[in-house]
């Protein structure tokens, strides 16, 4: 089975309807490999054991991957068509922003591929999660978990109001936009959004300026990286150590792909709001040791 | 009276082999010293290991100075004439004073020095605009600025006119005759047997003649360096040298004039 | 500075009317940006602080960035002026002949190993060494041709050609240690160290590239009554009492040290030293001594006029101010070629 790389989230309902009538004449594959870190980790959490065959190096990377341990004990692939078509594979799950060369290469080969749609929404993890379980033949399991984080992200979800103002800041002064995963996170959990405010729907590199202008109440960031680079420079930033912003951090894997895991970066962070809140002037009581302006 | 140039035994060599050898000289104050030999004789090579510009064994006085005193002692006029700015000729002959401590004394001195070379007039011009033989006038007008007691000039009448050549040769003469020294490389022999009082004939780094002009420009040296024969001729302004083709072309007889 | 050698009176005023243009462009310059304050409220934060968001940014952004401008191009116009100088070569330039990458060079394995952490001084000091190689390959190349005392003008284009192969090559290992580089994002740094920015550069970086620039100006100053005296070639200036192993050891070290850091913290910026010496050689008179404070000022004055043009044309993006300096700079590169080709 051979499914086109789909741009659109029509095209992944289609794709999905695709893999639903595959897996209904019970054609599970049998052979899986996954060749994209979020796609990875979906696959562990779904497929039946013996079923997945290979994941991607990164997701046995503790830095990217929130399944590292579990990931170990697959062999791990480079996202090559050569070495993927070896495994030979019944199934491989890719992204749709996977390399166009190693998937037409694949689908010349004859290996069935399923892309994925990166998450931009909550909303789409829970699509990704039923895609996978179809993809996977694993219907009720996909949609149990599927049904599960549903109740959790009600929960959690905060009511109303207007909260502190956040964006996330990364290297080279990358701000994540209003429709991507860590937005609708932040959401959730209760904050305003500066991407919102600049009117940003996908995600950009903005100088400092633009993001200390709007005054923010908390800045969203990864820890500290052990490998050095310049482009960091600007998270480290002495002006936004200065400015009131409170500073968040939240670990780039947590949230990187959509996963059931992300609500637990969602739970941090609608504690952090709450603290905020509760602090005097919204400041974090940790916020000080910041350096706010003195 | 101390001499203004002394060197004993200076020896150069490059890449194991003697381009200059063995050299010996003293050249006292008031002399005009022509130095001569054919292509690759080594003089510009004596005139740099004099100055200390490049490594040497034996001695020289100048190469013992350190460079400042060097630099007031013996000014150089070397054969490469490219100025790499537009800077003004004035600009150009005032860098002559730059060892001289007294900043008072320049301007009278590069005005001095312009007006000796017939540059009063091009003193604004930028030395990388002026023709081949104002360029030249202008670097001699520099070392006459320096104002040294010694003067070495890397064929300082190249690339002349004849009229600008005899007034270089000239200005050296009267310098000398002021009391100074002036040791030149020159090729045209005639201006050396003309103007200077003493020639140092050099040949594969040796010297192999040194005294009065005619007692240098005689037949065996010129055919043993040069490969030319010459002659001296009388004429309304005094002896005058001519090179001739070697011998055994016949040479012509004096009394036919030529 | 040394005395200068007196050149004619044309541009007496020269250096007060840079000094003028400087504090003009670094006012412009500290008064934009994608904040759209308004110039007075600008100032009012600037100088009164009211602690809110545009004091923060007047003083911990747009002001470090304007001052690491001035330093920036002070740096690569007096290097550019130095080099051109002491190599007697309009086409010399810190950019062009691979001064820039070696530093930035320097300067990616300083970050990349770590070293550039464990001390203020050691990231400009890394470029600082990147640098010194390069200068050092520099002048070795351009003395060996021919006699030692001969580094005559015809070695323009073979200065080019060992520059083009310096830099190269430094790039593409600087390119090759920022891709070998575990950090996701060290790789689109590439760019930076070709093109150089000061987008959101802070008071760190000017303080720690400072002492080293500052070493570098005092340096290549004291080159400056030499340089007049080399006008005139290697073996008069040696007789007129230059001394060229001190020369040639203080504008190495000098340019070394000016654009290393320069390198270390902006980035490699090209083409100022070569279009700045270039404009104001005519208004000096050509005579180098003066040429070196006069481009200093207009180098400064070129990166804050760049660097503000990069804001007003994109000011969302991170227009490198390399990509200004290439077009300012390219034609005058080509007209210097073409000049000399054609006899100057």
């Amino acid at each position: 089975m051979l499914i086109r790389r789909a741009p659109t989230a029509l095209a992944a309902v289609a794709a999905l309807v695709l893999t639903g009538a595959a897996a209904e004449v019970g054609t599970a594959p049998l052979r899986v490999v996954s060749i994209n870190l979020c796609t990875d980790q979906l696959a562990m959490t779904l497929a039946a054991p013996g079923q997945l065959v290979s994941v991607s190096s990164l997701a046995q990377d503790p830095r990217t991957s929130l399944m590292a341990d579990r990931a170990a004990a697959f062999p791990a692939n480079h996202g090559r068509a050569e070495e993927i078509y070896l495994l030979r594979p019944d199934l491989v799950l890719a992204s749709s922003f996977t390399t166009p060369a190693t998937l037409s290469m694949l689908r010349r080969l004859g290996v069935p591929v399923a892309t994925f749609e990166p998450e931009t929404s909550l909303d789409g993890v829970t699509r990704s999660i039923l895609q996978m379980g179809q993809a996977l033949g694993r219907e009720a399991e996909a949609h149990d978990m599927a049904a599960r984080f549903r109740g959790d992200l009600a929960a959690l979800r905060a009511q109303g109001g207007a909260g502190p103002l956040a964006a996330t800041w990364a290297a080279n002064g990358y701000m994540t936009g209003t429709e991507t995963l860590s937005a609708d996170v932040l959401r959730a959990a209760g904050f305003d959004l500066v991407a919102e405010r600049l009117g940003m729907r996908f995600g950009a590199s903005i100088p400092l300026e633009s993001l200390l202008m709007t005054d923010p109440d908390a800045v969203v960031t990864g820890p500290p990286d052990g490998a050095p680079a310049r482009a960091d420079d600007v998270v480290r930033h002495p002006a936004l150590a200065r400015s009131r912003a409170a500073r968040i951090e939240v670990d780039d894997r947590e949230w990187i792909c959509g996963l059931p895991q992300v609500l637990a970066a969602a739970r941090d962070l609608k504690n952090a709001r709450e603290g905020l809140e509760r602090g005097s002037g919204r400041l974090p009581p940790d916020a000080a040791a910041k350096g706010p302006i003195p | 009276m101390k001499p203004a140039l002394t060197l004993d035994r200076l020896t150069v060599r490059r890449g194991g082999v003697a381009v200059v050898s063995d050299v010996s000289l003293r050249v006292m104050p008031g002399s005009f010293v022509g130095l001569i030999g054919p292509n690759g004789a080594g003089k510009t090579t004596l005139l740099r290991a004099a100055l200390g510009l490049i490594p040497a064994e034996g001695q020289s006085d100048l190469a013992a100075l350190d460079p400042g005193a060097r630099a007031r002692r013996a000014a150089y006029l070397p054969q490469a004439r490219d100025v790499a700015w537009p800077i003004a000729v004035e600009t150009l002959v005032r860098l002559g004073r730059r060892a001289h401590p007294d900043r008072r004394e320049d301007a009278a001195a590069v005005a001095d020095a312009l007006s000796r070379m017939d540059l009063t007039h091009l003193a604004r011009r930028p030395a990388t605009a002026l023709s081949g033989g104002e360029l030249a006038r202008a670097l001699i007008a520099r070392l006459i600025a320096q104002d040294t007691p010694l003067i070495l000039a890397d064929e300082p009448e190249a690339g002349l006119d004849p009229a600008h050549e005899m007034a270089v040769m000239q200005l050296l003469a009267r310098l000398a005759g002021q009391g100074r020294a002036v040791v030149a490389s020159m090729h045209d022999l005639g201006m050396a047997a003309r103007w200077c009082d003493r020639l140092v004939l050099m040949d594969r780094g040796r010297v192999v003649a040194d005294g009065p002009p005619k007692a240098v420009l005689t037949p065996g040296n010129l055919q043993g360096s040069f490969g030319v024969s010459g002659a001296f001729l009388d004429s309304p302004a005094g002896p005058v040298f001519v090179t001739l083709p070697p011998r055994p072309m016949p040479t012509p007889d004096p009394a036919n004039g030529l | 500075m040394s005395r200068p050698v007196t050149g004619p009176v044309t541009g007496r005023a020269l250096l007060p009317a840079l000094a003028v243009l400087c504090a003009v462009l670094f006012a412009a310059s500290v008064l934009t940006g994608p904040a759209d304050a308004g110039a007075r409220a600008s100032l009012v934060a600037l100088f009164r602080g009211d602690g809110g968001p545009l004091t923060l940014v007047m003083r911990e952004i747009r002001l470090p960035r304007a001052v690491l401008g001035v330093l920036a191009g002070a740096s690569l116009g007096l290097a550019g002026a130095a080099i051109q100088g002491f190599l007697r070569n309009p086409l010399a330039e810190p950019g062009l002949i691979g001064v820039s990458a070696s530093a930035g060079l320097g300067a990616v394995l300083a970050i990349q190993t770590g070293i550039a952490a464990t001390g203020a001084l050691a990231l400009p000091l890394s470029g600082f060494a990147g640098a010194l190689v390069a200068v050092a390959l520099i002048l070795g190349l351009s003395a060996r041709s021919g006699d030692a005392l001969d580094a005559g003008r015809g070695g323009g284009f073979g200065l080019i050609l060992a520059g083009i192969a310096v830099s190269a090559f430094a790039g593409a290992l600087t390119s090759l240690v920022l891709n070998l580089s575990p950090n996701p994002f060290a790789a689109s740094e590439i760019v930076f160290w070709m093109m150089g920015s000061l987008a959101d550069r802070s008071w760190i970086e000017v303080w720690t590239a400072l002492p080293v620039m500052a070493v570098g100006w005092v340096l290549l100053a004291r080159t400056a009554r030499d340089l007049d005296a080399l006008t005139l070639g290697e073996e008069a200036a040696a007789s007129l009492g230059v001394n060229l192993p001190r020369l040639r050891l203080l504008t190495v070290l000098g340019i070394a040290a000016a654009v290393g850091a320069t390198t270390a913290v902006a980035g490699a910026i090209g083409f100022v030293g070569l279009v700045v010496p270039h404009l104001l050689r005519g208004a000096v008179g050509g005579v180098p001594s003066r040429l070196l404070p006069a481009s200093a000022l207009g180098g400064a004055a070129l990166v804050l006029a760049a660097d503000i043009a990069v804001r007003l044309i994109l000011p969302e993006r991170d227009l490198k101010l390399g990509v200004m300096m290439a077009l300012v700079g390219t034609p005058v590169f080509l007209h210097l070629i073409h000049r000399i080709r054609h006899g100057a």
